[in-house]
């Protein structure tokens, strides 16, 4: 099954939220903080809940782990005194590397502005920098 | 939910658990210099975002989702709130203002919420979900 969102973006290969008739083994793979996430949204009867994603709909915690196995960081995302819709920033290992955008979309789900790639690009040259 | 004096970030990945008994999985979300008093940081934790605010040297921390329509209640304007008295003997109202700094308003539409207790001001009966936060060895450690 391939899965897009609503720009045609492929999902990797998670099922969208929304595919409930998904087959159990697919929606297996996923965090079990997204179901803890989905009961939440429930619970407080707001808007299917969707993951974090970059601006080309992949998944964040789909880029992030892989990035912090191979380089041995821990990334982050986060904001310090910022007012919505302000800039965050990523962290590498607590410290602000690079800046980033992010708005809600309709659903109050969150999508940053980069896509992806260039997110993983961001992260390797800040790490590049890093290590000087 | 407040906790002891401190500092904080996210973490999708287990990377960023700190390992401590009876705190539920602790997230690392920044050191504990880094937020004074008065401030606030919102982290991305466990695929959903979490507002630890610093205020006369406790920390609280709750969901960034407004009861609403699902808006980033916890970074909007920190401010006071009216409130407004009626006397049903001498028919007089009186309307005060009060609480300055400890009323998150929602960027969105307006919503309230006590910053001490997450209680919802604009609906009765809402409470935004709030998480133990502790600072351990310097760091700001969020339980979800």
């Amino acid at each position: 099954m391939t899965n897009r969102d609503e720009e045609g973006a492929e999902l990797d290969e998670e099922v969208a939220p929304e595919d409930d008739t998904a087959p159990d083994e697919l929606r297996e793979g996923r965090p079990d903080w997204w179901r803890e996430n989905e009961r939440l949204r429930e619970a407080m009867d707001l808007p299917e809940y969707r993951p974090p994603r970059f601006s080309d709909g992949t998944y964040t915690h789909r880029v992030t782990g892989p990035l912090e196995t191979e380089h041995g960081c821990r990334i982050q995302f986060a904001g310090v005194n910022t007012r919505y819709p302000e800039d965050w920033a990523v962290r590498i290992d607590g410290e602000p590397a690079f800046g980033i955008g992010r708005h809600r979309d309709e659903q109050g789900n969150t999508v940053y502005e980069l896509a992806a790639d260039e997110f993983r690009t961001a992260v390797v040259e800040a790490l590049v920098e890093r290590t000087g | 939910m407040a906790g002891e004096d401190a500092d904080a970030g996210e973490a999708e990945s287990d990377a960023g658990r700190a390992d401590g008994s009876g705190f539920g999985d602790g997230h690392v979300v920044a050191r504990a210099d880094e937020l004074a008093d008065g401030d606030r940081l919102v982290a991305q934790v466990r695929g959903r975002e979490v507002a630890v605010f610093r205020h006369d040297g406790e920390f609280y921390a709750y969901l960034n989702w407004c009861f609403h329509q699902g808006g980033p209640c916890c970074e909007g304007v920190l401010s006071g709130t009216a409130f407004a008295t009626y006397d049903r003997d001498t028919g007089e109202n009186d309307l005060r203002w009060d609480r300055e700094g400890e009323i998150l308003n929602c960027p969105w539409h307006g919503w309230e919420y006590d910053l001490l207790t997450g209680e919802c001001l604009s609906r009765k009966g809402f409470t935004l979900p709030s998480y133990p936060v502790e600072v351990r060895d310097g760091d700001v450690v969020v339980a979800l």
